[in-house]
């Protein structure tokens, strides 16, 4: 089982892997990109079995980023992990087809609803 | 918890909303502290400062400044990384600030007319009291017996031109 993380933070992929360790799930692979170009890139060559992407990224965001793997014909459970959480974004997340958003702050028990309803331990 | 002026659609955060808003994200994501300060005084120079922001635009047009040492930077750093604090870059110093920053900007933001969306993070080491905007909400804040300030800034009408970067 492969997860990955997008976000230009390094900071903020290093909590989102501690945060999935406390969630129990750190046994999982875990694959990391730092824009949406980059994990496109990754995802053609290794696909994950989900996706955690930040909203806001330079180069390609995050809706663009689900937009291109639709086009491209993926149909990888993807959902956001973002600050912001408004209506209009929510909207457009699941109008593009993601299966969930994550604002944060966010804690280790929301981390671990979403893993279980998209991943077998 | 909003004031907001009965003439105009000029909105102030309180000090208490913007003390919660950084205590909830310092606590979760680097299980550090913050209190209110109610008395702040004289903080470091200028120099030993790092300031990050954000740029709100939409229904709501504004600037948003988290300041503070770099002392407590590093140990956000430090905290947000795992790692021991002398070993934190200065990449990670900004990175972790503009991260917290981000985050911030971002939750604020949905406390704010809407709908409006937040730049990425700019960190610098100055902070100057931007020229252009008014007030929209200061805090100052401690953590770890160090100073955090937080002040929000909205763009006047006029001011288009001059206060996008």
């Amino acid at each position: 089982m492969k997860i990955l993380i997008v976000d230009d933070s390094s900071a903020m992929r290093m909590i989102v892997r501690r945060t999935l360790r406390e969630a129990g799930y750190g046994h999982l692979e875990v694959l990391q990109a730092g824009d949406g170009d980059e994990a496109l890139a990754l995802i053609r060559k290794d696909t994950p079995n989900l996706i955690f992407s930040d909203w806001n990224m330079p180069n390609k965001n995050g809706l663009q980023l689900l937009e291109a793997l639709n086009e491209e014909g993926f149909k990888i459970p993807f959902g956001f992990v973002t600050t912001e959480s408004s209506a209009e974004m929510r909207g457009k997340a699941s109008q593009a087809g993601a299966k969930f958003l994550i604002t944060k702050p966010f804690t280790a028990e929301v981390f671990g609803k979403v893993l279980e309803a998209f991943l077998k331990k | 918890m909003l004031s907001i002026a009965p003439n105009s659609s000029f909105v102030e955060l309180p000090v208490d909303v913007l003390h919660e808003a950084v205590a909830c994200i310092w606590n979760s994501m680097l299980d550090l502290d913050v209190q209110r300060d109610d008395h702040p005084v004289a903080g470091p120079e200028s120099e030993a400062l790092l300031a990050g922001q954000v740029a709100i635009q939409g229904g709501w047009r504004g600037r948003m400044f988290l300041v503070c040492p770099k002392a407590i930077a590093r140990k956000a750093a430090a905290a947000m990384f795992n790692i021991p604090l002398p070993t934190v870059t200065e990449t990670e110093l900004r990175d972790t600030l503009g991260k917290l920053t981000h985050m911030l900007g971002g939750n604020l933001k949905s406390l704010l007319p809407a709908p409006s969306q937040v730049s990425l993070p700019i960190v610098t080491e100055h902070y100057n009291t931007p020229i252009l905007g008014r007030p929209a909400g200061r805090a100052s804040l401690r953590c770890e017996g160090q100073p955090l300030h937080i002040s929000l800034f909205e763009q006047e009408c006029e001011q288009h031109e001059n206060f996008d970067r």
